[in-house]
Order: structure tokens, then sequence, then C-alpha cells
């Protein structure tokens, strides 16, 4: 189990638990210390890049304040529960993002803050409307109108799915984001390095927690066609050029099944991450 | 509540720390000249390190910034370890605002 189980799945996955999406987890941190949930416009972008700013400048000062600063990082988050750098999150597969919609209430469709502060993509451009907001979070939309420039597509359960299944089928990494302690608030839909929860993750092995699944390649199947290669945003996928067929890197796979739902042949599967040994423990 | 003992951080970090400290260009944007970066961001475009980084300054509460206004968004150079020193960056910026300086080897 990955420790937001343990903490917060009552018996399940986690984000599979409605009790993650109440109404009640939104507030509840709210009222115990003001200011500690943060809308997702609210979130202030300046705080994440100014961590990941300390974090590569430490790089250049040595070991020692590289982990000074990561502590630093970490504690931020602590203290500002994801509201302010490195937020907390999950990569999700494609049919546990459509689950999740099931879950959830309301779901719209907002503009990606990461590409436009990577990119400088306005808000208003419609290929930049990837970010998915879940739940009751998504109300206090108008009172922050810079974050929500590209204004609210409100959608319903199989909207969203379909605007999810376009998304994956574009290449974008499914991963959701909790607002304050254990709300989940939005599944991001991104790709490496534009997104900076995915690139902190990848570069400073910070927050994001890799998925419940890792995929496998079926060599009865695979015929070595290599388009699942060009999906894989983690570097997990090459084609094992000797025998002509796809191979993972098991400890390099987050388990965002790209590769799977891309597949012609139906060569990958995504099998639990708990029922592999040597990956029971990494996240 | 959030039992704080059961939190396990990740504990593998990709970085390895022993290769540290490592070098980098230093990137410096002059910010009296750069004074509109999210109506420009020609370097965020150019740059295909991604690099740089451009955001709004101050959040508001009900107010909608204007990116054509000097001063709402600052660009900074966050990603300098990826920097190839292809000087894209430097030779786009129409205000002459980037500088790239190397230490000496
Ligand atoms: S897409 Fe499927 S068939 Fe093609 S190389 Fe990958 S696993 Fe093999
Ligand atoms: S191997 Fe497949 S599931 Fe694993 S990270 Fe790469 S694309 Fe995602
Ligand atoms: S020199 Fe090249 S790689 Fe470096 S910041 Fe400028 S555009 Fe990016
Ligand atoms: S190209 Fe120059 S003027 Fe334009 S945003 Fe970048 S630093 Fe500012």
């Amino acid at each position: 189990m990955c420790h937001y189980c343990e903490m917060w799945g009552d018996g399940t996955i986690w984000y599979l638990n409605p009790r993650n999406y109440a109404r009640h987890m939104y507030t509840l941190p709210k009222e115990a210390k003001p200011g500690a949930t943060k809308a997702v416009g609210e979130a202030d972008p300046a705080g994440y890049i100014n961590l990941e700013r300390a974090m590569v400048d430490a790089l250049e000062r040595g070991p020692e304040e590289y982990e000074k600063a990561m502590k630093f990082a970490r504690d931020m988050v602590d203290m500002t529960q994801g509201s302010v750098g490195g937020w907390m999150g999950q990569v999700v597969p494609l049919r546990d993002a459509e689950r999740m919609a099931e879950i959830s209430n309301p779901l719209g469709l907002i503009a990606c803050i990461c590409r436009k502060a990577m990119l400088g993509i306005e808000e208003r451009c419609p290929e930049n409307m990837t970010c998915m907001g879940l739940g009751v979070g998504m109300l206090k939309w108008e009172r922050w109108p810079e974050r929500y420039k590209g204004g609210v597509h409100w959608l319903t359960i199989e909207e969203t799915k379909q605007w999810l299944r376009d998304l994956d089928t574009k290449g974008f990494v499914h991963s959701l984001m909790m607002f304050g302690p254990r709300f989940i608030g939005g599944i991001c839909n991104c790709d490496y390095p534009a997104c900076d929860a995915l690139t902190m993750r990848l570069d400073h092995g910070f927050n994001m927690l890799k998925g419940h699944h890792v995929a496998m390649v079926d060599y009865d199947l695979c015929n070595g066609c290599g388009i699942c290669v060009q999906r894989c945003q983690f570097g997990a996928l090459k084609m094992n050029v000797t025998l002509d067929k796809a191979n993972i890197d098991q400890m390099r796979c987050f388990g965002c099944g790209l590769c799977e739902t891309a597949c012609p042949r139906k060569a990958i599967s995504l099998k639990e991450r708990i029922k592999i040994p040597s990956l029971q423990e990494v996240w | 509540m959030v039992d704080k003992s059961k939190i396990k951080v990740p504990k593998a970090t990709p970085q390895d720390l022993t290769r540290l400290p490592i070098k980098m260009p230093k990137i410096t944007i002059d910010h009296n000249k750069c004074t509109v970066p999210f109506w420009c961001k020609k370097c965020l475009q150019a740059c295909p390190q991604l690099v740089f980084q451009c955001y709004c300054k101050h959040l508001e509460k009900l107010r909608e910034s204007d990116p054509r206004q000097p001063g709402i968004y600052e660009v900074i150079a966050v990603r300098r370890d990826k920097c190839h020193v292809c000087n894209k960056c430097v030779e786009m910026c129409p205000e002459n605002a980037i500088t790239i300086t190397l230490e000496e080897a």
C-alpha cells in the first residue's frame, strides 16, 4: 500500500474512497486552521516556482545544501498542506481517472497553470484546457479571475470521461492533485517537462507518488511495432532491439498506462504494484 | 486526523548526491528591461530546455491582471541545470535583458 492508502484508504485504494472527495474534507482543515486549504485558484504559482528554483540553486552548492533544501521543501508542503510548492498527488491510469470522475461532483475543465508558466500558453487557448477540477473547491472559481481567465467548462460524467480518453490519446499523463490534507481536487493531464509536478518528481524525487500499477509486456502478443515507446514520459520503455520487442524498466515505470492504451495488439497489461514483491515499497 | 508518524516519504532521490555540486551557468534577467514578459514570452518559447518560468507576481482576489501592464508578471530562469548554453534565448530577447555567464573552468 502507498502511504496515502494506509492513512486514508479505509481498506480500498484511497482515491477510490468517496470520503476523500467529501465537502467535509475540504472545509475541515480550514475551520481548524484558517487558510490551511486553498482553492485551486488560490494556490500561488510563485510558491511552486521559487521552491523549484531553490532546489536547483542547491544543486550548485553541494549535497548538504541540497538535502537542506529538500527538507525545507518537505516542511513547507507539510505546513501549508500542499498549497505552496510541490503539491501532493499520484499518477493514475485512464481507467482509474474515469472511476474518479464517477465519484466526484461537480466536474469542470480549466486551463493548465504549468504550461502557462513554462511555455507562456495563454489560459484562453483551447488546447490548454486540460486540467480537470473536481469537487466543491471548484465552486470558488469566480473569486480568482486571474487563475481562471479561461473560465470553467462544466462537464457531465460522460463528457469528462470522453475528455479524459481524448487527452489520453494525445499522450498526456493523468495524475490527481490534492488541495488540503486529504481532499482530492483535480486530475491533471500533462507531460514532462511542462508539468511542474512531474518534473519535481522526476528531477528531485519530490512528492508526486507513482501509481498503483506497473506495466508488463506479453512477448507472445508484442510484434515490435514501437508505438508504445513514444508514449512513455518516464523513460521506462524502450525497444529490445535483439528480440524486436518492447521492454519495460519496472523500477522506472510510473504505471500511467499510456503504453497500455496505445498498444494496437493489447500486448501491454497493468499489474498491481503491491503484488510484485520487489515493487511493493517503490512509490 | 493525519497521523504524521505514519507518513513514509519515498526515499530514493533521482539526484545522485555524490555527483554534487554540479556546474551550471548563471542566467540573469534584467527586470527593468523585461517588463511585460507574459506579453513577450519569446524566451519561454525559444528555450528547448524549458529553463524559464513566468508567473503573475501578485495574485489578487476578485481581480484579473492585464499582462500588457508592466511589472505584473515576472520571468525567471529556474532550471539552469538543464541549460545547453545554446544562446537562443539571448538572441531572441528583443530587450537584451538576458545575460548568461559561465564560471571559468
Ligand atoms: S505497441 Fe504493443 S505491439 Fe507495439 S511494440 Fe509496444 S507492446 Fe509491442
Ligand atoms: S512503461 Fe507504460 S505505464 Fe510505465 S510509465 Fe511508461 S508509459 Fe507509463
Ligand atoms: S542558452 Fe539555450 S538552453 Fe540555455 S536558457 Fe537560453 S535557450 Fe535555454
Ligand atoms: S525574451 Fe526577453 S523581454 Fe521577452 S520575456 Fe524573455 S527576458 Fe523578457
